[in-house]
């Protein structure tokens, strides 16, 4: 854990007292394993189950299908161990060491075995603040890659697995690989869908 | 005419298979020569070599994302470009197989095409006539030297490749932007028509039109090529041919004639010149995958290797008639390149449209034609001018996501209606022919053909740079007065040749003595040898190049061809 999240945590009353009890180390060391880095090009069960839920958390099912049944935690699990970076790999695992030393600070408990509701208490301590930035700023900074914190690249690859899957293309956008044509005054309301190919 | 006759290997031969050598090889080969064509990029089939086309994003590799350590060490130029992906890689120059030079305090980006049918396969298809403003441009201020031609001397060519290659336009009746043979307009969405009547409305010497773009609206009579399906990305390729490339309409007339030879991986590194008869004499190749050198002889040689392959070709064709390159006796070769200022406009947020939604993906935008400098007294910081391309549509999920925050239920709730409309505007400025912006042969790199590296030394001037800050200012103040809600200017600083509109460096001229080429595209110095693509550019104008390229190549063909048969060559 940075100390940066440390002070974070503690600015925003997660921890009691100024100075972390031996026991509080302790637990939030037991985190550690969640920040283990991949052996024989994977990443643990733990780690996998943890990356899954938490894709489920950002783009849960709803009346469409969630992140799990998009297939998105195996896409992830591809970018970390092939696309990312040395670096980018290490700030992605340890954020999912910091996600379970959250949940057990709080609750003595693996991420894992939370509630949905305790879940996202754990992944909203880890988001940023917005920075407001407005429609037309020329560049929104991607988040998958470079030195964005773990929420963003986790939220960034949730975002791409879930909406350029299959199983999106099918439910929440209108798929047509081939339109056949060009209407610029057609209405959104007659379509109830984003158009994507 | 027989190439047997006279003892050659073809009547002519054509270096390239782009937008330029596609017309050469269709305009040569329907006059009755028997015509080679040389491409060096490797070989590909109009359809079955589309592998991206209609891909859908779940069997596209990582999902779209970039690989990052291939592209750094293969593509590092050619990854700049928008059109450059996964669905598109296999159409590209490599980088490291295709080295190059720069000054580093200026760098250069020089964007290929790696196969048959060339940036014909990638390019953005808009479509515009140059006017006399454009050819007599440099006459009247002074930068460059005159054309050699003018506007009628083209515009039966704009006619007659336009009715080859399928334009769909508006006529707007402007002088300085001439209508053409418009096949039916794409149209305009509800957000770009509010836009052109508040533009119109607040500048009156402005006009927006929709793109004048070689993608067919309706069949042509000629051709089999299908209509527009409003897919999207047509740099992917399209196996109906509804844009107009070499792979699609020039090369399968050219083959229909019986006349074409085309041949892939054949790099051309330079040309033999005969002093006795004043000629090229032969083409050096080196088969790109042997390694292997071989000569082939025509009596005629058209260079459309592309405004920077062509002149690299002519620079290393040195002999004791040439020493500073072939047909350089003016020493213009290799100077004076331009291109267009690229990157720097103004995208604007619009509100009280958001019950719209457009259909489908037009493979177009808008265009607002030049409106400075077009009479000599307008007072204004640069001479030439600019015009904008842009467009109006939503944001999509991905820029939404990123300025959403949160996530869940809710989150994803929010995701599902389109974002906000925007309309950008970009301009694309003319460049100056400078003497000082030139490339030349690396003394000592060379390539892993043997063939000397380009090396480059290019910069924007004054003139550049003021018009990249006036077109910053206008787009915004347009956007302004349509009503836009947020507006922010850009300006990517894009560097030489990131306008892929890169030209002028074996210009056209009426003197010997400061120009490479005659109003033909014929070297003043070698009857048989002709240059017609962006090398021949005297100046660069603001438009998009591409159609005057073809029209120059069948105007050069025909004269060439009357020439061959009148004994002249």
């Amino acid at each position: 854990m940075s100390t940066n999240r440390r002070d974070a945590l503690k600015s925003m009353g997660l921890f009691a007292g100024a100075a972390l009890s031996a026991s509080c180390q302790r637990a939030l060391d037991s985190g550690a394993d969640l920040s283990a880095p991949p052996t024989g090009g994977s990443l643990s069960e733990a780690q996998l189950e943890t990356i899954a839920q938490l894709a489920e958390l950002i783009i849960p099912e709803t009346d469409t299908p969630g992140a799990i049944t998009a297939g998105v935690p195996a896409f992830i699990h591809q970018i970390v161990i092939d696309w990312y970076t040395p670096a980018e790999q290490q700030i992605f695992l340890d954020g999912l060491g910091e996600i379970e030393s959250i949940a057990r600070q709080h609750w003595s408990a693996p991420f894992t075995e939370l509630d949905p509701e305790r879940q996202a208490r754990v992944l909203s301590e880890l988001e940023p603040p917005s920075e407001g930035a407005g429609p037309a700023t020329a560049a929104v900074p991607a988040g998958a890659s470079g030195e964005l914190p773990f929420f963003l690249k986790m939220k960034e690859l949730t975002v791409l697995g879930f909406y350029t899957s299959q199983a999106a293309a099918n439910t929440e956008f209108d798929y047509q690989p081939v339109p056949g044509h060009y209407d610029g005054d057609a209405r959104f309301d007659e379509v109830g869908r984003q158009w994507v190919r | 005419m027989s190439a047997d006759a006279g003892g050659y290997d073809f009547d002519a031969i054509v270096v390239g298979s782009g937008i330029s050598g596609g017309w050469a090889a269709k305009e040569l080969t329907e006059k009755g020569l028997k015509t080679l064509v040389l491409e060096r990029g490797r070989p590909l089939q109009h359809g079955a070599g589309y592998l991206g086309e209609h891909q859908p994003a779940w069997e596209t590799p990582y999902r779209g994302l970039p690989l990052r350590d291939l592209y750094r060490e293969e593509y590092p130029i050619q990854s700049t470009s928008y059109a450059f992906n996964e669905t598109t890689r296999h159409f590209w120059n490599n980088d490291a197989e295709n080295p190059y030079d720069y000054n580093p305090d200026k760098p250069f980006e020089w964007l290929r095409a790696g196969v048959v049918g060339g940036r014909s396969l990638l390019w953005a298809r808009q479509t515009y006539r140059w006017s006399d403003l454009d050819f007599e441009a440099n006459l009247r201020d002074g930068h460059g030297i005159d054309w050699p031609i003018r506007y009628a001397d083209i515009a039966p060519w704009y006619a007659y490749v336009e009715k080859f290659i399928g334009v769909s336009g508006q006529a707007e009746g402007l002088p300085h932007l001439p209508d053409g043979e418009f096949l039916a307009p794409m149209e305009m969405n509800v957000l770009e028509r509010h836009v052109r009547e508040r533009i119109e409305a607040s500048f009156p010497e402005r006009t927006m039109t929709i793109g004048r773009v070689a993608v067919l609206t309706e069949p042509l009579e000629h051709s089999q090529r299908g209509v527009c399906h409003y897919c999207g990305p047509c740099h992917r390729g399209c196996s109906v041919g509804a844009y107009f490339s070499s792979l699609s309409s020039t090369l399968p007339a050219a083959e229909a004639t019986g006349n074409l030879t085309l041949q892939a991986n054949a790099v051309v590194a330079g040309l033999d010149y005969d002093p006795e008869s004043g000629r090229v004499s032969g083409v050096q190749v080196v088969d790109a995958e042997t390694k292997a050198r071989r000569t082939v002889t025509a009596r005629i040689v058209f260079l459309c290797a592309s405004a920077l392959g062509s002149t690299q070709i002519l620079l290393n064709s040195r002999s004791e008639s040439f020493p500073n390159g072939l047909a350089n006796r003016s020493d213009a070769l290799g100077r004076y390149i331009m291109d267009h200022t690229y990157g720097a406009g103004a995208r604007g947020v619009f509100s009280g449209y958001d019950a719209f939604y457009p259909q489908g993906s037009r493979p177009n935008g808008i265009y607002i034609p030049r409106y400075q400098n077009l009479s000599d007294d307008e007072e204004r910081p640069f001479v030439r001018g600019y015009g904008f391309q842009g467009g109006a549509g939503r944001m999509n999920w991905q820029s939404m996501a990123r300025l959403t925050p949160g996530f869940g239920a809710e989150f994803k709730e929010s995701l599902r209606r389109p974002g906000p409309w925007v309309m950008s505007l970009g301009g694309f400025g003319e460049v100056l022919p400078r003497a000082g912006n030139r490339m030349t042969l690396h003394p000592s790199k060379v390539d892993g053909y043997g063939i000397p590296q380009v090396s480059f030394d290019f910069s924007y001037s004054d003139n550049e740079r003021a018009i990249i800050e006036q077109i910053q200012i206008d787009a915004q103040a347009m956007l302004k007065a349509a009503g836009a809600v947020q507006v922010s200017t850009y300006n990517a600083k894009k560097v030489g040749g990131s306008a892929i509109h890169e030209m002028g460096t074996a210009r056209m001229g009426r003197d010997p003595a400061d120009s490479v080429l005659n109003a033909f595209n014929q070297a003043h110095d070698v009857p048989n040898l002709f240059v017609t693509d962006g090398a021949a550019m005297t100046s660069s104008s603001c438009v998009n190049p591409s159609i005057t390229y073809m029209a120059l190549t069948a105007r050069a063909a025909d004269y060439a061809v009357t020439q061959l048969q009148n004994g002249k060559i």
